[in-house]
């Protein structure tokens, strides 16, 4: 048993200097699962992330052939939506070139290519 | 202890790690480890406790380096203040009259009459120091046993250097009555 000493703060000291010169050792595995833990962290950091659409986007604008090739492309496809969306009315100009009056020399109601009277004759 | 020169160096090895350097995370763990698993042994008082905290403050210093910024604090600093509050969060359920100090002494330069001497002394150590505040078992032990600095103490605390002083000083005062007053409890007998 432990002998006492004379003034408590040396008996103290004694108790710290032996929890200090025999400290509890780990087990081996717990530095193989911290440093298995640090492989992880690294890993999830280094990994390739998901790639974005603007990534997609500028792969596929390389496909295209560049930015002069895609902007010609882009062009079209805006030209292409615009006439879907807003069709133009084309017969006032149609009628001023060829002279015509649409709503009362265009008959709608008539023979196609004479087809009504073949059949009127059959 | 840790000073001033290894400071920069364990900073210096966490951004190594953090730039692709896995043999720097060895040196780390191998510095680092068993002073912080000897800190969170005595504080929560088993072996499984242990490691677990340990294993989980260092998981999150790795998750952490990429974001360490070499002037910000010590990497053990940081270690033992994530360790102090994973202690914290299980302190309650840590039963210390448990504490696992049946193992043997390493030491074989020792005769078998000291083995049970230091074996008693730690034990009782412990015991006693589980009588004390939260706070002032906390300084005591990074003080006496850890061997920090008192800044160090005082950073890791959250506190400033005189409260740490203070809280070291009482929790002393405080387990020399304890050691004297419950002798037969801890196993300490006058000789």
């Amino acid at each position: 048993m432990v002998k006492n000493k004379q003034n408590p703060e040396e008996d103290l000291s004694m108790f710290f200097e032996v929890a200090k010169s025999s400290p509890p050792e780990a087990h081996q595995d717990l530095k193989v699962r911290i440093l298995k833990d640090a492989d992880k962290a690294h890993e999830v950091r280094y990994l390739p992330r998901p790639r974005s659409w603007l990534a997609h986007a500028l792969d596929h604008l390389k496909e295209l052939g560049s930015i002069p090739s895609a902007a010609g492309f882009a062009t079209s496809l805006a030209a292409g939506v615009c006439i879907g969306l807003y069709v133009p009315d084309l017969s006032e100009p149609i009628a001023i070139v060829f002279q015509i009056d649409t709503f009362n020399e265009v008959d709608f109601t008539g023979s196609f290519f004479g087809i009504n009277e073949i059949f009127e004759g059959t | 202890m840790f000073n001033g020169s290894k400071k920069e160096t364990d900073s210096v090895l966490l951004v190594s790690f953090s730039n692709g350097d896995r043999k720097a995370a060895q040196q780390l763990v191998e510095r680092l480890m068993p002073k912080i698993y000897a800190h969170a042994y005595y504080r929560l008082g088993n072996i499984a406790d242990a490691e677990d905290v340990t294993q989980e403050a260092f998981f999150k210093l790795w998750k952490f380096a990429p974001n360490w910024k070499q002037d910000r604090a010590q990497v053990s600093t940081w270690l033992y203040r994530v360790v102090s509050n994973l202690c914290k969060d299980r302190y309650r359920r840590a039963a210390l009259e448990d504490l696992d100090l049946t193992k043997e002494p390493t030491d074989e330069a020792q005769s078998p009459a000291d083995k049970i001497d230091d074996h008693y002394r730690q034990k009782a150590l412990y015991g006693a120091m589980s009588f004390l505040p939260e706070n002032q078992r906390l300084a005591v032990q990074l003080r006496h046993i850890d061997e920090l600095a008192n800044p160090q103490i005082a950073e890791i605390m959250g506190l400033s250097i005189e409260a740490v002083e203070s809280l070291t000083a009482r929790g002393k005062r405080k387990l020399i009555e304890i050691l004297q007053t419950h002798k037969a409890e801890l196993g300490y007998s006058d000789g």
